[in-house]
């Protein structure tokens, strides 16, 4: 079983154009969302009843084990599911720079959380497009 | 409470299961209770969202003057109760008149003895395309009128040796308590219908109509009614109002004679229909005949008497059932064969044309199907829940669920209008990712399931969707499967 650290996935993430405005709107954007997490009781409540510490960490060991899976479904709760509340409490409580991020990307996001078992897929699936991502492109 | 149309129908059909019981046993036990129901309660003059037995008795008599065993209990069985004055309701019809040939406008039947009430809405005989127009039996046939007499517009036809002048049509089939049921059968309507002229051969002219009712648009066939729907009716007395069904089981008395001479006729499963603010009344003596309708345009019921502030009418489901109709629709490929508006020529700015325009589109492949049925499991409760359930009318309104809605319908209509990405901040994919929320948490566990389903699906859509001809291209090229949701090779980001 091979181990990956997540920066050697980080570095090959930034050498596509889509995988580098990832990484800005990540950087933009994730003070925020922790601070919704750890302190906004509407997302707090969404986080945790919908297993969202159990995702997360399914989803930083499938970074770190190139062969691990991440379940598509916990106690009932299926990943899109949490990813989709999450999206609506996020852009009820967060700025609006926050709600148009969730807007022009959620579809992106979420049907990576459909098609994808792992961050390393999902990492593969940025690495074959090279280009940035225009929301509402067809 | 916020009860879904689905939820409100689970409840009233499981006290219905129980009103023949409750009724013997309260007719039995208590003196002067004519008839019993299951309706929304109401206190203090409002209908309230609970469910109870509604109990008409001749007189309501101050309870301190009763003995217990003569007090109706406040709940039977677990279920409230609500007591209501019994009332003897009359026909009604009138003498003004107005506009052209469209629902709820002025008509008079020969030999009724003048007397004019409304034209509902247009529907064909089962099987057949010639149209029809609805009304009661009580206007354009009564006590002595026939079927084979003219129809006329906007009074009843006047004729003479040589013309019937102001007809526009011949009656083909009434029924009513009064005159035709057989002994034994229930009295359950009073309509009738009558052919357009202009569609046999050797007729003279011909006569135009529009699938519309004045005030409220096009039609859209017909519907089942439930209580607490929100209703709308056009008639040539009070034209347009809305009102709430509070009973569709209800026992009604009319009186078709006068007051000196009345003559009384019980009819079972009506409809019963209250005002809604700032209408004072539903209807009004002149109203009969008009077509009730609910929020999507269809036809719910055949209005035909009332008192006072509350109206009383026919189901639909039981009128077109008795006559062998079906009401017209403007949405429904095929219909509509002779001096209509097409239904692609009709307004655009109404939402319910572009919803129909979408299932004409969506009809012409297998995949389509399959959505416009999750569509039709779903949208009452959907439109029962934006109209009526806080939580989900704030978000749809703060979202701007109705101006993306307006753009979609504009678009619809110039394919060249783009759909704006946002709107006062807001895109279209904010919009569904709230919607999807609140339906969920706010629907009944069917609705949730489907978004859970169909949610990732819908996404896709809105951000490939370039109009209505793109929705059969997308469902092709763009397939998806309720379970996953995700597109195939040919989306933007798998390339």
């Amino acid at each position: 079983m091979k181990m990956y650290r997540l920066e050697v996935l980080e570095e090959q993430l930034v050498a596509t154009p889509l995988g580098r405005q990832i990484r800005d709107i990540f950087e933009e954007h994730v003070e925020e969302v922790m601070m919704l997490i750890n302190h906004n009781r509407q997302v707090m409540v969404i986080w945790h009843r919908n297993l969202g510490p159990e995702f997360i960490n399914h989803a930083v060991r499938s970074g770190m084990e190139k062969d691990f899976e991440v379940p598509r479904e916990i106690k009932g709760i299926q990943l899109t599911t949490l990813l989709r509340r999450m999206a609506a409490v996020l852009q009820e409580n967060g700025s609006p720079a926050l709600a148009r991020t969730i807007g022009n990307y959620s579809v992106l996001v979420l049907n990576w959380a459909q098609r994808c078992n792992s961050l390393h897929q999902v990492f593969d699936e940025i690495k074959k497009i090279n280009a940035e991502f225009t929301p509402g492109t067809k | 409470m916020g009860w879904s149309r689905q939820e409100r129908i689970e409840i009233h059909d499981r006290l219905v299961a129980m009103l023949d019981d409750v009724r013997k046993e309260i007719m039995a036990k208590y003196k002067g209770v004519k008839s019993v129901d299951v309706g929304l309660k109401e206190t203090e003059g409002k209908l309230r969202q609970q469910f109870a037995f509604i109990i008409h008795v001749e007189e309501k008599k101050d309870p301190n003057a009763l003995k217990p065993e003569e007090t109706i209990p406040k709940e039977i069985r677990g279920v409230p109760t609500d007591v209501q004055v019994y009332r003897i309701y009359t026909i009604q019809v009138d003498t003004s008149a107005y506009s052209p040939l469209w629902g709820g406008i002025q008509i008079g039947g020969q030999g009724t003895g003048g007397g004019l009430g409304t034209l509902g809405c247009f529907v064909t005989l089962t099987g057949d395309t010639k149209v029809h127009l609805l009304t009661n039996h009580h206007v354009i046939i009564g006590m002595n009128g026939a079927v084979g007499n003219l129809v006329g517009h906007p009074d009843a036809p006047s004729v003479c040796c040589c013309c019937a002048c102001g007809d526009i049509g011949k009656i083909t089939a009434g029924q009513v308590g009064v005159v035709t049921p057989p002994v034994g059968t229930p009295n359950i309507v009073d309509a009738a219908i009558a052919i357009l002229h202009g569609q046999n051969a050797g007729d003279d002219e011909e006569t135009r109509f529009t699938n519309k009712i004045i005030n409220i648009g096009p039609v859209f066939g017909s519907a089942a009614p439930i209580p607490g729907d929100i209703v709308r009716k056009r008639g040539r007395t009070t034209h347009f109002t809305e009102g709430t069904i509070d009973i569709i089981n209800h026992s009604p008395t009319v009186n078709y004679g006068t007051e000196d001479n009345p003559i009384h006729i019980t009819y079972v499963n009506q409809i019963r229909v209250k005002p809604n603010a700032p209408y004072p009344r539903f209807s009004a003596p002149g109203d009969s005949g008009s077509a009730i309708v609910n929020n999507l345009n269809q036809v719910v019921g055949l209005h035909f008497s009332g008192s006072g502030d509350l109206s009383i009418a026919n189901r639909i489901t039981q009128v077109i059932d008795r006559l062998g109709i079906a009401v017209m629709s403007s949405g429904t490929a095929g219909t509509i064969p002779l001096s209509a508006v097409e239904a692609d020529a009709l307004p655009h700015a109404h939402p319910v044309t572009f919803l129909a325009r979408m299932e004409q589109q969506l009809q012409r492949t297998e995949k389509g199907k399959e959505l416009i049925q999750v569509i039709r499991d779903n949208r009452h409760e959907v439109l029962d829940l934006i109209n009526d359930n806080r939580e989900v009318k704030v978000a749809w309104n703060r979202y701007q669920g109705p101006s993306f809605v307006g753009h979609l319908i504009k678009n619809a209509r110039e394919p060249e209008h783009q759909i704006p990405r946002d709107i006062n901040g807001y895109s279209f994919h904010n919009l569904l990712i709230k919607m999807s929320d609140v339906l969920e948490r706010n629907g009944s566990r069917q609705l949730a399931r489907t978004v859970e389903d169909y949610a990732l699906a819908a996404f896709n859509f809105a951000e490939a969707y370039t109009g209505l001809d793109s929705l059969n291209n997308l469902l092709e090229q763009h397939a998806f499967c309720p379970n996953c949701g995700t597109l195939n090779k040919n989306s933007a980001y798998a390339r």
